[in-house]
């Protein structure tokens, strides 16, 4: 089965290399979305099935704490899988993202670790490789 | 200047062009390979317990290696424009990100701005916020990247 990606993050660069590791660790790529921002990223929401979201924290018009507040907080998506992808050093907003059943990838980041949270968050229905 | 920070800076700097670019430091006695004069910009704000600006420049040639390598593609000048503008400001932010935790505390919450790629046309004092804290050069094998830190108040660097 493909998955349907949301990736949320103001690098055009950060994006294309999510997308490429990616399709590197085996994942069965359906519809890509992109977002600049916090609020691209619920209208992308609203408008399409998305299986797995990547959001960045530093994002302008809405961070993206604010983004998985909302993810959370609406019935339709609160099941969403999604992996935040920041530098993010503040233990106290970490532990609140990771409480809201959020998997935490820290920036600068590998293959393997978003492959980690990829398995961690979708990998008992999918195979994943590296 | 506190020998410190640059360090830090230094530290941070190095792990982060490693990890995104595939680029390495240089020793000492190392040639470079290009040593042109650093002259592509990008700057970032933050604020929280203290404030500050921080500014990465490297030379036209050498963003469009750290582009092109971040992307995974072999032919050299392959990256847009703005890619190479957005490959910048993206390990500006990821310095930036990575060094607060060290000059500050893990508790400590910052804001970090969106960074802005300097033009030519831009006046980099105009992104400067306080005083001088760092300024280093790290030579890499591609280029090098010089950082200046400017602190509005003083802090120390942790142990982290």
């Amino acid at each position: 089965m493909s998955l349907n990606i949301l990736i949320a993050d103001d690098s055009i660069i950060t994006r294309a290399v999510i997308v490429k590791i990616l399709g590197l660790i085996g994942i069965e790529l359906g519809e890509i979305h992109q977002a600049t921002d916090g609020r691209q990223a619920l209208e992308v929401l609203d408008r399409h099935c998305v299986d797995l979201a990547f959001v960045d924290i530093n994002m302008p018009a809405m961070n993206g704490e604010e983004v998985v507040e909302a993810i959370r907080s609406n019935p339709l998506w609160a099941d969403l899988p999604v992996a935040v992808v920041s530098t993010e050093g503040n233990e106290e907003r970490i532990a609140r993202l990771l409480s809201m059943g959020v998997k935490f990838v820290h920036k600068p980041f590998t293959p393997e670790a978003i492959r980690k949270a990829v398995s961690e968050l979708i990998g008992t229905t999918h195979e994943l490789r590296v | 200047m506190n020998s410190e920070f640059d360090n830090a800076l230094a530290k941070v700097t190095e792990d982060t062009f490693a990890s995104m670019a595939f680029v390495l430091p240089l020793g000492e006695q190392d040639g470079g390979e290009d040593d042109a004069p650093p002259q592509t910009s990008a700057s970032i704000r933050f604020s929280g317990p203290f404030g500050g600006s921080l500014t990465l420049s490297v030379s036209s040639r050498m963003v469009a290696i750290l582009a092109d390598n971040i992307l995974g593609r072999a032919e050299r000048g392959s990256a847009s424009p703005e890619e190479q503008q957005d490959a910048l400001k993206e390990i500006l932010n990821v310095i930036c990100g990575n060094l607060l935790p060290r000059i500050a505390t893990p508790s400590d919450m910052f804001h970090v701005s969106q960074p802005r790629f300097l033009s030519s046309g831009d006046a980099a004092e105009s992104f400067v916020d306080g005083t001088l804290a760092a300024a280093i050069a790290v030579r890499f094998d591609c280029g090098r990247a010089n950082l200046s830190l400017y602190l509005d108040r003083p802090a120390t660097v942790s142990a982290a």
